[in-house]
């Protein structure tokens, strides 16, 4: 390794080395230990419920599918097939997305408290499905009848990256996309949701009121197969991403110009990075309400164990975002069986704690 | 860990079929229907709305109760011999069924709609009701909770109880030459006042009691300032409990002490009123009897005197 | 082109911001194997033409060519192949080790990240600057002068590995790369500079140390309100009349006999 020590023997003396961090290893280990903690968490997703229905039960209920079977086979079915695993599949890909985008908008912003709402994707799916649920039984009521419960999951989809695009036509139009000034316009435009909000929600009944109020808590408690369906396109299609985008976003925390220095197309890259972010949280907020936590906490802790290498903290992130969301819905489901916590509380009050003890334990390099 | 490998294994199961239970998702569901059982044989309810619990209890099938929400507070023993599946807008599908419910019963309030959608879809079957906040809502509520559990001849003597009792209280309220105006207080949020506005229950129950609201020109529960309080100027304040009466006395204290409220004449000749909230708002069994109740209160007066020629302008 | 060597040129450049003239038809050419050095005092527009020259900033009027191409043509990922920069002061927002720092410049399409021979050049480049024992510390901890290495170590790492996939002739810019560093680790850098130089590399370069670059610049550019206003070896261009000219005081050059460097010193008034 040491070429040419000559000079360099002198002027670096060896007291100052410290051990290097094999980051091989512990990328090895991260990746391991994160895809056994969403193995565990899948299946205790699909085993553990308040009906007491388990995994033991998967045969009866997949055998009932067919043909016809008795009432508790039929109730397994009921209960695995169309119930919980929909339920698992999309807290596995709200919790991937919103880890992912987190990691992704520090990246971008070059700030570890970097989150989607910077981009405006949270308030804009926020505002719109405040609409529906206010307005859904006055005048957007022929939408709301027509389209049923996806009135609100399609309307909060279509909110989130309507104001993300407005955003980043304010922030760049046809030129350059200033990060500067995405930051600042996000934070006008996130103001002004908030208003608008504030607005519609003291035009709202006591119920409309309450309805608001759980669905900024979060939760997957209706989950369907029609809303898999329409959040996995989103949620794959970003995961699927991801590769070609660390390279680009280890670049940028050089800084912008360093990144187009080493070879990287930053204009493309960065509104790449926006769009995919955009797209699948608008989903994932679409399908779960507002959780927050899981894209601040999760790509800490990843970097914390194995450095800020978005070849790792991307893929470790995806699954312990996964990981994360799951086992809070666990507990949002059975804590208070059979009624059920928001998901958002319960993300909080297992998260803040872990990553309290994590960030006090390792220390803060910010 | 051989019960994980098995796990594991059932898991793989699933994978492979997952392509196939997407395609078929709602199949299941949809072949239970015809399991759906002939209604008067609910043995495992799920009662979901105070108003619904209450009636299902007026009409001696408490028993068959196996959850309630979290708006059921009577009769008190409901709350605590029943399960809870949470609040009415917040249910869970799997909770609701991991109850082993043969029927579920809801007021027309029960959410999301997701939750509602899929409950509507599973084998049980599901009644929601929602009628009108006036004596025919009521007695037309009971009818049908009684025509779903079997039990029409009771409920239909429970209707006619109320629709009589209603009448009583018509009859008094016929009484009333010039109609109070009442105020209504769901809560104190730190200083400022959540007021009934108009087409809210508290409203409906108001004219009912042969009272007026003070408030105008707002709809719904709001907060209501100082000055509009003032301008309200109420002849008597009705204040909401908590089901649990634990915070008796406290907002009457606080209004007593406030600017805008208590300076109205309902606060200076010491007229407030403090009522259970599941009692007054929900419109159940009891609904009628709330009103007499409130009519009591607003007119001590009325009592014993004969009836006046001129019936009161009703609300709207 | 006409001259094969030379690898990065700028023929009547010019940059505005509003009514501000920061580079005015400026023209300046670099060859393989040529260390330029470009002077002037604070704001003559010497990290403006650099930035220019670096493709991070388009021209408004004139053109910059590399490699015989127009760099207004080339995508950055060609561009990276061709070219390296070390910027005046680069952050970083989350704490990468230093070789991992140093291996951003390598992660070239083309190669695989971890294969043994980008190890190497990253190793190799780290141990250039003087940084083997900090290859394991975390940039966020590191003093100016040591971060200010480890991007130099970056940038000779990715022109390690662009003449190993394209062949030599690469174009190294750098924006005053030894203001933070003591006079030890000048030294240093400037050996690791001229090697890189003796490997065929064209090396353009920002300085604020008039003697520095006399001692160690080919050939040096002085720039004064955005303008070129002297181009040649040290020795011809280096004058006081020059040099007074340009930094708007009276600066005498002296010329010690034994090596005939330019040695240039305030003029006590």
């Amino acid at each position: 390794m040491t070429a040419k020590p000559a000079a360099g023997a002198v002027l670096s003396p060896e007291h100052v080395r410290v051990a290097e961090p094999d980051r091989a290893r512990q990328r090895f280990v991260l990746l391991l230990v994160s895809g056994a903690a969403l193995l565990l968490m899948l299946l205790i997703s699909l085993s553990v419920g308040a009906t007491g229905i388990s995994l033991d039960a998967l045969p009866a209920a997949l055998g009932a599918l067919f043909r016809d079977a008795d009432d508790a086979s039929r109730r397994a079915a009921l209960v695995l097939i169309d119930i919980r695993l929909p339920r698992t599949i999309l807290a596995a890909l709200v919790g991937a997305c919103l880890a992912v985008a987190g990691a992704m908008m520090q990246g971008l912003f070059r700030n570890p408290l970097a989150d989607p709402a910077l981009i405006g994707v949270s308030s804009g799916a926020a505002l719109a499905a405040v609409t529906v649920i206010v307005m859904g039984h006055s005048f957007a009521a022929p939408v709301v009848a027509w389209m049923g419960p996806h009135a609100l999951p399609v309307a909060a989809f279509i909110g989130g990256i309507t104001v993300t695009g407005t955003l980043v036509l304010l922030a760049g139009g046809r030129r350059a996309v200033s990060i500067a000034a995405l930051l600042l316009a996000g934070l006008v435009i996130g103001a002004l949701a908030q208003a608008l909000m504030g607005l519609i929600a003291y035009l709202s009944d006591d119920r409309e009121l309450r309805d608001l109020t759980l669905w900024t808590l979060g939760s997957l408690a209706g989950s369907s197969w029609a809303k898999v369906m329409g959040v996995a396109p989103f949620a794959l299609l970003n995961l699927l991403l991801l590769p070609a985008l660390v390279r680009a976003l280890n670049g940028l925390l050089l800084g912008e110009a360093e990144a187009f220095h080493l070879g990287i197309d930053v204009e493309r890259m960065k509104r790449l990075i926006i769009v995919a972010t955009a797209a699948s949280v608008a989903a994932a907020v679409a399908a779960a309400g507002i959780v927050g936590f899981v894209g601040i906490i999760v790509p800490h802790v990843v970097r914390l164990v194995a450095g800020p290498d978005h070849a790792t903290l991307l893929p470790a992130s995806a699954m312990l975002g996964a990981a994360l969301l799951l086992a809070a819905d666990v507990i949002a489901r059975i804590i208070v069986a059979p009624a059920e916590l928001p998901l958002g509380i319960v993300v909080a009050l297992i998260g803040a704690p872990v990553f309290l003890h994590l960030v006090l334990r390792r220390g803060a390099y910010v | 860990m051989f019960a994980l490998l098995k796990r594991v294994r059932r898991l793989m199961w699933v994978a492979g079929f997952g392509a196939f239970l997407i395609a078929t998702g709602h199949g299941s569901s949809a072949a239970l229907a015809d399991t759906a059982k002939a209604p008067g044989e609910a043995k495992r309810i799920v009662s979901i709305g105070g108003d619904v619990t209450e009636i299902i209890y007026a009409l001696g099938k408490g028993d068959s109760i196996v959850a309630i929400d979290t708006t059921s507070h009577y009769p008190p023993e409901a709350a605590t011999t029943k399960k809870s599946v949470g609040y009415m807008r917040a249910l869970s599908t799997e909770g609701v069924l991991s109850t082993n419910p043969d029927l579920i019963i809801t007021s027309g309030n029960a959410g999301p709609p997701e939750v509602v959608a899929a409950l509507k879809a599973s084998s049980i079957p599901m009644i929601e009701i929602q009628t009108a906040e006036t004596p025919e809502g009521v007695a037309r509520k009971v009818e049908i909770v009684a025509e779903a559990l079997g039990v029409k001849a009771a409920g239909d003597k429970l209707a006619q109880e109320v629709k009589s009792e209603f009448e009583g209280v018509a009859a008094k309220r016929a009484k009333v030459t010039k109609p109070i105006k009442a105020l209504f207080v769901l809560a104190n949020q730190g200083g400022r006042i959540i007021a009934a506005g108009e087409k809210t229950a508290a409203e409906a129950m108001f004219a009912l009691a042969g009272a007026e609201n003070a408030v105008k020109g707002i709809e719904g529960y709001k907060p209501l300032n100082d000055e509009s309080a003032v301008t309200a100027a109420p002849d008597v304040i009705v204040v909401m409990l908590r089901s649990d009466g634990a915070n008796a006395g406290q907002l009457v204290r606080e209004i007593g002490e406030m600017k805008g409220l208590g300076s109205t004449p309902a606060a200076k000749a010491g007229r407030i009123i403090e009522v259970d909230g599941s009692y007054v708002l929900q419109f159940g069994p009891r609904a009628a009897s709330a009103a007499a109740d409130l009519m009591g209160r607003f007119y001590p007066e009325l009592a014993g005197k004969a009836p006046a020629s001129n019936p009161p302008a009703e609300n709207q | 082109m006409s001259d094969p060597d030379r690898v990065l040129s700028a023929s009547e450049a010019s940059f505005h911001i509003g009514s501000a003239r920061l580079v005015e038809n400026a023209s300046l050419d670099v060859s393989v194997g040529e260390v330029v050095a470009v002077l002037g005092p604070n704001g003559a527009g010497k990290s403006t033409l650099l930035r220019m020259m670096a493709g991070e900033l388009a021209p408004a009027s004139g053109r910059i060519v590399i490699a015989g191409r127009d760099l207004a043509h080339l995508k950055a990922s060609d561009l990276a192949r061709l070219r390296a920069v070390v910027a005046q002061a680069s952050t970083l927002a989350f704490p990468f080790t230093v070789r991992e720092v140093v291996r951003l410049g390598v992660s070239v399409p083309g190669l695989t990240r971890e294969s043994a021979r980008v190890e190497r050049a990253v190793g190799d480049a780290i141990a250039r600057v003087g940084l083997s024992a900090f290859s394991g510390r975390l940039f966020t901890e590191l003093s100016g002068g040591e971060r200010q290495r480890a991007h130099i170590a970056r940038a000779l790492c990715q022109l390690t590995v662009a003449r190993a996939i394209g062949g030599g002739g690469q174009v190294l810019l750098l924006d005053e790369p030894t203001s933070s560093l003591d006079i030890g680790h000048q030294r240093i850098v400037l050996e690791a500079l001229r090697s890189e130089a003796n490997a065929g590399t064209a090396i353009l370069m920002v300085m604020h140390d008039l003697n520095l670059a006399a001692a160690f610049a080919d050939r040096v550019a002085i720039m004064s309100h955005g303008r070129i206003i002297a181009d040649g070896t040290p020795r011809r261009a280096m004058t006081s009349e020059i040099l007074s000219r340009a930094y708007g005081c009276a600066l005498s050059v002296d010329r010690p006999p034994a090596e005939g460097i330019p040695f240039v010193l305030p003029a006590v008034v």
